[in-house]
């Protein structure tokens, strides 16, 4: 299986902070993987995310997605995958139909490709004829149903998600479960973060923790599954409470 | 602390602009005292101007004869009524405003209404921040227009000042009233507007266009009033008979000014105290009511779902997907659209305007015609300066969208370039339709008129580009959950003063040599002089290659620590 994401002693430390936000981060992931980063509120998650697209410039590290490196190549590593950020408060003043060509258009999509991926997407998504209006006036999940769809416009070989499963109905969430297993099935990799442990038993191949910056644990849902008395959640509460108890005070935390 | 005087101070700072607001570091506090004296400068300016103007027309209306006849007590009384019934007018239009936006569009009750608030506290917390805001606008206007009338017509006295005090206070009750009735169908409009964004547009230029020409007679006006003390075009016998008859019946605009002038005062005083007591009352009856229903459903319009329509596809270039964004997001916000659009629409009546004044006054001065080059470019460069402070906010604006759109395969100098051409292209088609209209009226040679062009595009050029960079490196999110911008920030306000002094600079250097030429009575020649045109063209250009290089140099370090959150 082919390398998809390779991510190398990434450090991130914010501007006006003290600490990292994560800290010396290694992850490969490859085709045919759904990767669930789980953690708690503030672990390093969105941050690591963040640094992998592109949104934020590393401290210190190398990430390359598809061959290419984020830093160096952005604009070729871009265009291999598609991402879903925690905030789909974006493009409100457009509709979704024009929201939809809008990335196509970014992605090089061509017409006869948008339409067949629109038909597919709009029967896991639903969202009809809602399509046709400003974002501006649809729910919380309905942006999120859209921000999902547009990343998944030009067929990502890597689709990336932060925290997707929150605000979406139990129906679209089983539905983009199955989605993810399929398109992984293709040859494509996922990877997203969640605090929500079910989820990442529910569809994830591979799993790791992080905890106040840094990776404590990497491994395959399935064989933890069937080599361990104690449940998943058991295990997370048990090694980032650990790492809990070793964090820096609040003070410290901020110049 | 009270709960009811603890929500309307919350209400009351919640409406104080962002820059006048301290922001709890030393830069904030700077940027607040700066604000501050900007504000308090431009008042004082324009009180200045309105104390000139105002007391030249005071006395000169109140000596007005009608049949030869003089009647001062008439005069002052009409001049009183219509000052005070405009003031009413106003109100009236503020007040709906503010009503609206505490009933309907602060968002905040949502919250409110879950914390241990009485709906009498919420209700009266609300409607005296209301009534606050318009009494502080109340006392400059009423200490502004009678000091200045009483002064002007030598009528001051311990009584006038005494009524003005109480005046003030009382002026904004009528409004809140008459705005109490018509603040529903109000707000109902506005948001069946705000979905229609291309007739809102057009409304609001069209507005705007009217105003301004409206705006640039009566300053025509003043000017003639301040040149040779007359206005007799205005003030005929015709126009005197039915100011007469409106005064009668412009209640209870005439009952102030019966009290101000002392004139039937024990039957004024009850009639001003019986319309102040029914106008609060009904005023708290009918926001109650509204209120109440806004509290219990929230009144709200069902989102306007479209119709079925066909899926278009149709593909188009990335860099038309940029700016197709881009458009979208100023077109389809009524108030973006307003500050740029409509802004840049009306640019060119503006310049026509000032620079026919200006000629005019240069005409004046020496007696001949001439200068237009060197005060049309002038004129043009400081509107242009004004129309493009929109540009301050071209990261801002994107609000979340800003960072993730560092996720999709875009360089940071298409992404900003798309944001410079929108900017550059609404403020190239003003300056062109301004200089149009002056090589066409005949306000400067159509040769010069092209040579002002060039020398305000490239200006516009340099301000479209150095605002943005300089959101870029200090960007002022919005925190409302469409991303909107609702008040300047200092990105704004530095923008604002180097384009007009920058706009002055080169006004100053190419109307020096005019200054010079009027001090000494020299005609003016027919065509402007080399070193204006050098002028025109070189510094500008120096300022656009400064601009560019501030807005290229260590462009894509910027653009990658942009971040919407730390």
């Amino acid at each position: 299986m082919e390398k998809v994401v390779k991510i190398e002693n990434l450090s991130k430390r914010y501007k006006k902070s003290a600490v990292l936000a994560v800290d010396d981060f290694s992850l490969e992931c490859f085709e045919g993987e759904i990767v669930g980063l789980l953690g708690h509120n503030g672990a390093g998650k969105s941050t690591t995310l963040k640094c992998l697209t592109g949104m934020l410039p590393p401290t210190s590290g190398k990430i390359t997605v598809c061959g290419y490196d984020v830093q160096k190549e952005p604009v070729k590593a871009k265009s291999t995958f598609g991402f879903v950020s925690d905030k789909h408060d974006v493009f409100v003043k457009m509709t979704g139909l024009e929201y939809l060509n809008f990335i196509a258009d970014a992605y090089g999509v061509s017409k006869a490709e948008r339409i067949q991926r629109y038909e597919e997407l709009e029967k896991i998504f639903r969202l009809e004829d809602r399509v046709f209006d400003v974002i501006n006036d649809y729910s919380h999940g309905m942006r999120q149903k859209i921000c999902m769809m547009g990343s998944l416009i030009h067929h990502p070989k890597l689709w990336i998600l932060d925290e997707p499963m929150i605000g979406l109905d139990p129906l679209t969430s089983a539905r983009v479960r199955e989605f993810m297993k399929k398109y992984v099935s293709e040859g494509n990799c996922i990877l997203f973060s969640t605090h929500n442990i079910a989820s990442v038993q529910k569809v994830c191949s591979r799993a790791v923790i992080i905890a106040n910056s840094k990776k404590l644990a990497d491994f395959n849902v399935a064989d933890f599954e069937a080599n361990n008395d104690m449940t998943l959640e058991e295990y997370f509460l048990q090694i980032t409470d650990g790492a809990q108890n070793d964090a820096p005070e609040t003070e410290e935390r901020f110049e | 602390m009270n709960r009811f005087l603890l929500l309307t101070k919350k209400q009351i700072e919640d409406s104080v602009p962002q820059p006048f607001k301290r922001n709890g570091n030393r830069r904030g506090l700077s940027s607040m005292i700066v604000s501050t004296l900007l504000m308090l400068l431009l008042i004082a300016v324009m009180a200045t101007a309105f104390v000139a103007i105002f007391g030249k027309l005071s006395a000169t209306y109140v000596n007005i004869k009608i049949n030869r006849l003089p009647d001062v007590a008439a005069r002052e009384y009409e001049l009183m009524t219509m000052c005070y019934f405009a003031l009413i007018l106003v109100f009236v239009c503020t007040s709906t405003a503010g009503l609206s936006r505490a009933l309907f569009e602060s968002g905040d009750l949502d919250a409110l209404v879950t914390m241990p608030f009485s709906a009498n506290d919420l209700f009266f917390s609300k409607l005296a921040s209301v009534y606050i805001k318009q009494t502080a606008i109340s006392i400059f206007f009423v200490t502004a227009i009678n000091f200045t009338f009483f002064v002007a017509t030598n009528t001051l006295t311990a009584y006038g000042g005494l009524v003005s005090f109480a005046v003030a206070f009382a002026l904004p009750l009528v409004p809140l009233a008459i705005s109490s009735v018509v603040v529903l169908p109000y707000y109902l409009l506005k948001r069946s507007l705000g979905s229609r964004y291309l007739l809102y547009f057009l409304l609001m230029t069209v507005v705007v266009g009217l105003f301004l020409v409206g705006y640039s007679y009566v300053f025509t006006l003043a000017d003639a009033l301040l040149d040779s003390g007359k206005i007799s075009t205005l003030f005929n016998e015709r126009t005197m008979a039915k100011i007469s008859q409106f005064v009668t019946y412009a209640y209870p605009a005439n009952i102030i000014a019966n009290l101000l002038l002392e004139r039937e005062l024990g039957k004024s005083f009850g009639i001003f105290v019986a319309i102040n007591v029914v106008a609060t009352g009904l005023g708290i009856v009918i926001v109650k009511a509204i209120f109440t229903r806004a509290l219990q459903a929230r009144i709200s319009l069902p989102v306007p779902h479209s119709k079925k329509k066909r899926l278009d596809f149709t593909e188009h270039s990335k860099a038309f997907g940029l700016f197709k964004k881009e458009f979208l997001s100023v077109i389809r916000t009524p108030s973006y659209s307003y500050m740029f659009f409509t802004t840049a629409a009306v640019v060119p009546i503006m310049v026509f305007f000032s620079a026919r004044i200006g000629l005019g006054l240069v005409e004046n001065l020496v007696g001949e015609h001439g200068y237009g080059f060197e005060i049309s470019t002038f004129i043009v460069l400081l509107y242009g300066t004004l129309n493009n402070t929109f540009c301050s906010t071209n990261v801002s604006r994107d609000g979340s969208g800003a960072i993730t759109m560092k996720a999709l395969p875009y360089s940071p100098t298409a992404i900003l370039s798309s944001k410079v051409a929108i900017c550059s292209i609404v403020s190239f088609f003003s300056i062109a339709v301004s200089c149009i209209i002056l090589g066409a009226t005949g306000l400067e040679r159509p040769i010069d008129a092209f040579v002002t062009f060039l020398s305000a595009i490239m200006i516009a050029a340099a301000q479209i580009f150095f605002a943005t960079r300089l959101d870029l490196m200090r960007p002022h999110f919005s925190n409302t959950e469409d991303g909107e911008i609702k008040e300047a920030n200092s990105t704004v306000s530095t923008v604002i003063s180097l384009g007009l002094l920058t706009s002055f600079a080169i006004g100053a250097a190419l109307l020096s040599g005019t200054i010079r030429a009027i001090v000494d009575k020299a005609p003016p020649t027919a065509t402007p002089s080399a070193l204006s045109y050098v002028l025109a063209l070189v510094i500008p250009a120096v300022v656009l290659a400064a601009a560019l290089t501030f807005f290229f140099v260590g462009l894509k370090r910027a653009y990658s620590e942009l971040n919407t959150e730390v």
